[in-house]
């Protein structure tokens, strides 16, 4: 009896190692994602052959730091889509928050006219394995020898209560660091967010 | 009589909710590393995030009942324009007695680090910073009997 209760024990140990281990770090290359968008396709990261690199977000629709960038992501893709175009994913577990559930993640799409995919990663797998913490959570991603490497963890910009307060775009710096072929600066920065509402 | 009666209830009447304290990061880490061999219980919340919200009570309860080994800081990181009309009603709602700061930074890379290196900025967080200046995050909810039991273990030999 002890040794089955070892035994899961290990077990449950493992799998939490596990979680902690393959948490990417920046340089990292990232596996494909493959998650249903809001239209009800899947979506693959190859699905965009002329891309550059992602800036991939971790997002939801009901917290206050998501819907205070919510408008700065919209218009990151507006200028970026053909190069770097914006991969939202929500994580949260749409059962104990309706408004994150991927009817609610459809309703939102739909009226705020996202031009991006709003993808549901209803396993929490992808939030996961990225070690995406809260919304909004940003990962930039830059394609080098058909490889999806991370170049910057983060924040979108210094000041998400007032957009014309802001003094660094962190992400836009860091694609134009990429696009001239330099080293990005800041790599990673922290900034408040909601908790990913885990299962 | 009647005098007796007013003179029995005036506790409860001066038991007045907290005023919120604007600060920028100077302000709270002064507040922070203030050694006054109480153990500190640090939250961060915004109005908008109703777990953090819920939270509230416990942190309270913690201040009444453990408030001569423990000192309750309640950070609000909402903006400072909401003050009277968001935050300070929350506060008279759940009655906080305990101190409450604003903090004013909204380039939050500058400071949370610096509160905790490990925290990645999620809220609801609970710092917990012993007598020695040990701090422990707890990046989640923390129930109040959870919260109890973190404050025994810090004072187990």
């Amino acid at each position: 009896m002890t040794r089955i209760a070892i035994f899961i024990m290990l077990v449950l140990i493992s799998i939490n190692a596990a979680f902690i281990i393959y948490a990417y770090k920046l340089e990292d290359e990232i596996k494909d994602v493959n998650l249903p968008n809001v239209d009800g396709k899947m979506v693959s990261l190859e699905d965009y052959p002329k891309a550059k690199g992602f800036i991939i977000v971790f997002t939801c629709n009901h917290c206050p730091y998501a819907k205070a960038y919510e408008e700065r992501i919209i218009q990151l893709n507006e200028k970026y889509a053909s190069s770097y175009p914006v991969i939202a994913i929500n994580s949260n577990d749409g059962v104990a928050y309706p408004d994150d559930s991927f009817e609610a993640m459809k309703k939102r799409s739909a009226q705020k006219k996202y031009r991006f995919v709003y993808l549901h990663d209803e396993s929490q797998a992808v939030a996961r394995i990225f070690g995406a913490a809260k919304t909004p959570h940003v990962y930039l991603i830059h394609k080098e020898q058909d490889k999806n490497v991370i170049k910057y963890v983060g924040a979108i910009d210094d000041n998400y209560s007032d957009e014309t307060a802001v003094k660094k775009h962190y992400v836009e710096e860091a694609i134009a660091a990429l696009n001239k072929g330099e080293k990005v600066i800041i790599k990673e920065t922290k900034a408040i967010g909601c908790s990913i509402k885990w299962k | 009589m009647k005098s007796l009666l007013v003179l029995l209830l005036v506790p409860f009447f001066m038991t007045q909710t907290s005023t919120v304290e604007v600060v920028k990061w100077e302000g709270l880490e002064k507040a922070l590393n203030n050694k006054n061999g109480k153990i500190k219980i640090v939250n961060f919340w915004i109005t908008g995030c109703k777990t953090c919200v819920e939270e509230l009570p416990q942190f309270e309860q913690l201040h009444r009942s453990f408030g001569s080994q423990v000192e309750v800081i309640l950070v609000n990181l909402d903006k400072e324009s909401i003050e009277e009309t968001k935050v300070n009603p929350v506060l008279e709602k759940n009655r906080i007695t305990a101190k409450v700061f604003l903090l004013n930074e909204p380039d939050q890379n500058s400071w949370i680090g610096k509160v905790e290196p490990s925290w990645s900025g999620a809220i609801p967080a609970t710092v917990i910073i012993d007598q020695n200046n040990n701090r422990r995050l707890y990046e989640k909810v923390l129930t109040y009997a959870e919260l109890v039991k973190i404050i025994h273990d810090i004072h187990k030999p």
